[in-house]
């Protein structure tokens, strides 16, 4: 029942979205893990689009933040306005308080309003004028990353980085999802997109989830897995000259873990099996692993250091 | 009766008033003195000023200088000045040289500043940042006046004391317009000389005068001089300066005596007496033709293609070896990295990991094989593995 609700949600969500299956997998793992989701891609790959269509078939509501540079905190968790017939101050909510967030192109936006947008993450609730206001529950946001952007930026630390559940990279559509794409553009598909989700339908996958069977034998292997992101000397292995400044700590491996179940659950399975881990581990750990400058100019990545990671490591 | 005695009383009292409160030359005492009264003309004089105080009662300070007048030029020989309360003390010793003959009369004067013990302790409290003048009435008192008798010098006397002369000269053969360096050394005591002229016997020398370097000195009351004059003589051919007497007279001794420059004779050599490849550099026409030949140039223009060549060969092979380096691990395709490693893979186990770690749809019913069969310990057929996965990469690729 939990992954014919699933395949619902995809078919639903396959009405205006074309491809990006990654894409949508992610999002409703994050979804289930009730973590936030960092996506990095050119303009026009659908993300919007996406997620406005998720709200709209988990009727949850929802809301974009455009972040710029002159954006203040106040901009995003919400202000005192003052109302001169009453002369009083009222409480505006902004836009933060909705079930999903969109927080578009985060990277140019200074430090402080990502650290306010960041900590209502963490913290689910928000103060404004000495009050605190819980944010909705589901709450899950998804922020943006152009990678054509180069100045002007201001990039998200590593430790806001790892706030962040999974972290995927869009990529273009191939020709032939561009040629549906472009023909369904046409069209008023986005209308047709109905609610078949709700809160309690979410509430119970959530639960689901959860209760997923994992083996010990593979909890062990997602611990050896992240700390050998840390460690790479320890696995026989090319990569394990590789220079790295960082690797994954403990929020990443029980990420991994959380998204190996959502993940299981996804393809209809009860229990989590390595290919499940290995299908999640580039997407939660790689913006967690910094390379060293030699690594990048030899075009080496963190998404091919997992992979000669999983590579060494012996399968439970 | 009674009213001449009145008058009498009134201008007693009038005169002690006039006379009580007033500084009166009692309080101090002066004495100047010459060496000479009749000097010659630029003949030093020493002039000594002496100002004591003699009233032990009064707090009193002098301030004394020689004014400036045309009839004389004076030098500060030494100043021996003495403030001590109530007794003050002052010596100020001069060279006078008279500048004029007959009879002059130099006035002298000096301020006498009056005041008491309080305001000088008033004047010297606090730190430094904290200055109070000094308060105190001042008195311009007249002091006797100096007299001389000046007596004029012997016609044609150029130096007035007791000097040598030393000529220095460092060639007297040299090339056109090559500068000589000439110096004139005067030592003695009197008064200062002045730079002699040196004027040549033939046109076209040009004499240039350098800064003199001028030592003073005082020894036993008198003021010593070792002035060296310097001298630069250019010209483009040979030139003389005939001997030159300077007249001086010492009023010490009353001798009379001559100072000789001797003659100098500058041996120019002109540009024909040059060597002969000296002459060729001389141009005779305008734009002559390049000295280099031919074949010099043709060498220099193959050098310098020869360099560009060079740079643009060393650029060629930097970009061709860039190229051909090592490409980088990540290919376009992440299914290629899956063929380039299977044909080196004999183990089923690192075939599961190379599939686990490069995810592929297309491989994903073989990967959920393999764990299946791992699972459930079964054998895994590892060359039907492979060929399965190259034909699903195959199929992937179109």
């Amino acid at each position: 029942m939990m992954d014919n609700a699933i395949v619902r949600l995809k078919k639903e969500l396959s009405k205006a979205i074309i491809g990006q299956e990654r894409f949508i997998d992610a999002i409703i793992v994050s979804l289930l893990c009730e973590g936030n989701l960092l996506v990095e891609g050119v303009p026009g790959l659908a993300k919007t689009t996406t997620i406005k269509a998720l709200s709209k078939a988990i009727d949850l509501s929802f809301s974009r933040i455009q972040f710029t540079p002159d954006l203040l905190p106040s901009d995003i968790t919400g202000t005192q306005i003052y109302n001169p017939k009453t002369q009083a101050f009222s409480i505006k909510k902004g836009p933060i308080f909705a079930h999903l967030v969109l927080a578009d192109e985060i990277n140019r936006a200074p430090a402080k309003v990502q650290s306010a947008l960041l900590e209502a993450m963490e913290e689910k609730q928000v103060t404004i004028a000495q009050e605190t206001f819980p944010l909705p529950s589901p709450f899950f946001v998804m922020a943006t990353q152009n990678p054509l952007e180069h100045e002007g930026i201001y990039p998200l630390p590593e430790a806001q980085l790892d706030r962040f559940m999974l972290k995927i990279s869009l990529q273009h559509p191939s020709d032939d999802e561009a040629f549906t794409i472009m023909r369904k553009a046409a069209s008023k598909s986005f209308d047709a997109i109905e609610a078949i989700w709700n809160r309690k339908t979410l509430e119970t996958l959530r639960n689901a989830a959860l209760s997923i069977h994992i083996d010990e034998a593979l909890e062990r292997y997602i611990v050896a897995l992240v700390s050998a992101t840390r460690t790479p000397s320890r696995l026989d292995f090319e990569a394990g000259n590789i220079p790295i400044r960082y690797g994954a700590g403990p929020r990443g491996m029980i990420d991994l873990l959380k998204a190996s179940k959502a993940y299981a659950l996804l393809k209809g399975k009860t229990y989590v099996d390595p290919s499940d881990i290995a299908a999640m581990a580039p997407l939660v750990l790689s913006h967690r692993i910094g390379l060293h400058y030699e690594a990048s100019l030899q075009g080496y990545t963190p998404g091919d250091y997992i992979a000669d990671i999983i590579a060494s490591l012996p399968v439970p | 009766m009674n009213k001449p005695l009145g008058k009498t009383i009134r201008i007693f009292f009038v005169a002690l008033l006039i006379s009580l409160p007033a500084v009166s030359q009692q309080d101090f005492k002066t004495k100047i003195n010459l060496s000479t009264p009749t000097p010659y003309l630029k003949e030093a004089v020493v002039l000594t000023v002496e100002i004591e105080q003699t009233n032990p009662k009064k707090v009193l300070f002098f301030e004394f200088s020689l004014p400036k007048h045309p009839f004389y030029e004076a030098i500060v020989l030494d100043r021996t000045l003495d403030n001590t309360l109530f007794h003050t003390k002052h010596r100020y010793r001069y060279i006078l040289y008279p500048l004029q003959t007959g009879h002059i009369e130099i006035p002298l004067y000096l301020t006498l500043r009056q005041t008491d013990e309080d305001k000088v302790y008033f004047s010297a409290s606090g730190d430094r940042d904290d200055f109070k003048g000094l308060e105190t009435v001042d008195k311009r008192i007249d002091l006797p006046p100096i007299r001389l008798d000046v007596k004029p010098l012997p016609k044609g006397t150029l130096l007035v004391g007791d000097f040598t002369i030393q000529t220095h000269i460092d060639r007297n053969l040299t090339e056109a317009f090559e500068p000589v360096h000439i110096g004139l050394q005067i030592k003695g005591n009197g008064y200062p000389p002045q730079p002699p002229k040196l004027l040549p016997l033939q046109k076209g020398a040009h004499i240039f005068e350098g800064e003199p370097t001028i030592k003073r000195y005082m020894h036993k009351e008198k003021l010593f001089y070792d002035a060296l004059y310097r001298y630069a003589i250019v010209a483009a051919r040979s030139v003389s300066f005939p001997e030159r007497t300077l007249s001086a007279f010492d009023p010490k001794s009353q001798r009379r005596y001559t100072l000789k420059i001797p003659a100098i004779n500058l041996k120019i050599a002109s540009p024909d007496q040059k060597a002969q490849s000296v002459r060729k550099l001389t141009d005779k026409e305008n734009m002559p033709p390049l000295l280099h030949a031919l074949q010099t140039r043709f060498i220099e223009r193959l050098t310098q293609s020869a360099g560009y060549l060079a740079s643009f060969i060393s650029g060629w092979l930097l970009s061709s070896l860039w190229r051909r380096r090592k490409k980088p691990k990540k290919t376009s395709h992440r299914s290629h990295r899956v063929l380039e490693k299977l044909h080196t893979i004999e183990e089923p186990e690192a075939l599961l990991r190379l599939l686990l770690a490069h995810p592929e749809s297309s491989l994903e019913p073989i990967l959920n094989d393999m764990l299946e069969a791992k699972r459930k310990n079964d054998t895994i057929a590892l060359k039907e593995i492979k060929r399965r996965i190259g034909e699903a990469l195959r199929s992937d690729d179109g």
